[in-house]
């Protein structure tokens, strides 16, 4: 990285000609200012903290696939946080964690929840129940209506499929967009 | 990239090990979940020390197995399934709207952004300053200084000051079945609400608060005599054992004949008499931690039983016995009633 310019000349070439693009497609999608200024910069930051950026041929459709996974990771992290909320509020009084402990379990879903990306529903929904309720396959078999070797099969399967999302993220990669 | 802090990769630099060893290593690590036999840990052994790759994917499945434990360790259990697959309910369910993900973000946000932002949840504000609170499924006795019996019901809070004047308490949310006992100094007894005042005669009464402000509460009189007085004024209202009323701020409603079993949740029991199924379902849930739900196709059927308030799960499960509906698990604490 450069230390005495923060943004690689690549990112700034593209900061210079696009941002201003950028933020008014937005703001046409969203139709809200201070947010499409936002995610527009935390686009460009994006770009910059990857460190190393491709050679373009069309920065635009590049920018705009950026901007729309983080917006998607917005959106769905405010879904998480409002089903948060809401089974908070079920649990009453009993359970009640602090501000940061609350941060904190959000952070933690919505890492999760990238883990459960593209898994097929029995799958999921094995998995959720193994992992955090802790309920026996025969439980698990009882309550989806399906086999005990079903269940024991799904489960390795998810198990499978969290390896890979994890493992594939760390080989290295170059050319690809920032998730 | 983005690298994710709760889930780290072990060894990194070990590479990609061949899907094939990890099909297997989850086998072994699955297996071990329903087969924790000495057999089974003997052959599996055996296996990681086969090969070194073997070995590598077995830590690697289990240091993800601890991740996930840890990343969630400050979360009750029934969160973190529940809430994950409601999330994704509600972004799907945007989505089958025929929304262009952009227009739906900026519809669903916008809601969100004017709505609450996490930290200052109103709901999320415990009332465990009350003098008395229960939590979901709790139930309570407790005998006052003047020897007056006050039950609270599930996720309830009360505040009890008594002075010179007066015997007062306040129900800040929930339910609570008060027998009063005579005082000596003749303090008169005061249940405050944020609708009004109840003034029991000599008296064995509900009250109960379950919605936010603007929901009528309801009083129901077992013994004896409650008068009601609302706050915004009107005349007061007598309402005598064996009815009970709603009441605001500004109404009262005319008294009914009171249901049978209206009591029976002080013994821990459940009783409906040709109750429809979504109020039924609406009663079981405040006992029962987590989401039940009931799809309007089957709200309408009719429940007549006494079932066991502690034992939610059992009593659905009793349901699906008398009833043609089926209890659909999403998770062990988001559970929906539908049609068989």
């Amino acid at each position: 990285m450069n230390a005495v310019n923060p943004f690689s000349d690549t990112v700034t070439a593209l900061y210079k000609d696009h941002h201003g693009w950028l933020h008014g497609w937005l703001r046409s999608k969203l139709g809200c200012s201070q947010r499409a200024a936002d995610l527009a910069h935390d686009t460009f930051e994006r770009l910059w903290k990857a460190g190393a950026t491709p050679a373009l041929e069309q920065p635009r459709a590049y920018l705009t696939v950026i901007a729309k996974r983080l917006a998607i990771n917005q959106f769905r992290r405010q879904a998480l946080e409002q089903a948060y909320l809401e089974v908070l509020a079920q649990q009453h009084e009993q359970y009640a964690p602090s501000a940061e402990d609350q941060v904190a379990a959000i952070e933690a879903l919505a890492e999760i929840w990238r883990l459960l990306d593209g898994m097929p529903e029995r799958r999921r929904k094995v998995f959720l129940m193994a992992q955090f309720e802790g309920l026996p396959h025969a439980e698990i078999a009882r309550r989806l209506g399906t086999t005990l070797n079903v269940v024991h099969k799904e489960a390795a399967a998810a198990l499978q499929h969290c390896y890979l999302a994890i493992y594939s993220e760390a080989a290295p990669e170059t050319a690809r967009p920032p998730r | 990239m983005n690298p994710s802090r709760a889930f780290k990769p072990l060894a990194p630099d070990a590479g990609p090990l061949d899907p094939k060893v990890v099909a297997q290593a989850a086998e072994w690590v699955v297996r071990l979940q329903y087969d924790d036999t000495l057999a089974a840990r003997q052959n599996c052994d055996a296996w990681r020390a086969a090969d070194p790759g073997h070995e590598l994917a077995w830590q690697r499945l289990n240091m993800l197995g601890q991740d996930l434990r840890n990343s969630t360790r400050g979360m009750a259990a029934p969160q973190v399934a529940t809430t994950l697959e409601q999330a994704r309910d509600a972004s799907r369910r945007s989505r089958r709207n025929g929304l262009k993900w952009m227009l739906g973000l900026g519809l669903t946000t916008g809601i969100a952004w004017q709505g609450r932002t996490l930290l200052n949840d109103a709901r999320l504000l415990p009332s465990l300053l009350a003098d008395q609170h229960t939590g979901t499924g709790e139930r309570r006795n407790v005998t006052l200084k003047d020897g007056t019996l006050l039950t609270l019901n599930t996720r309830s809070a009360v505040d009890i000051a008594f002075d010179a004047h007066q015997r007062r308490l306040t129900l800040h949310t929930g339910e609570i079945m008060v027998s009063t006992a005579p005082d000596p100094g003749g303090r008169p007894f005061v249940i405050a609400t944020p609708h009004g005042e109840l003034l029991p005669v000599g008296t064995r009464f509900s009250v109960r608060r379950l919605a936010e402000d603007g929901h009528p509460i309801r009083v129901a009189v077992f013994e004896g005599a409650v008068d009601i007085r609302p706050r915004h004024g009107g005349p007061t209202r007598r309402l005598h054992a064996g009815t009970q009323s709603d009441f605001t701020a500004d109404t009262i409603q005319p008294p009914e004949t009171l249901r049978s079993g209206g009591d029976a949740w002080v013994r821990g029991m459940l009783v409906a008499s040709r109750m429809p199924l979504d109020q039924f379902i609406a009663e079981l849930a405040r006992h029962r931690p987590g989401l039940l739900r009931c799809d309007p196709a089957v709200a309408g059927l009719q429940v007549t039983g006494a079932f066991p308030l502690d034992d939610g799960d059992r009593v659905l499960a009793m349901l699906e016995q008398v009833l043609p509906v089926r209890a659909e698990y999403r998770t062990r604490y988001w559970v929906t009633l539908t049609r068989r």
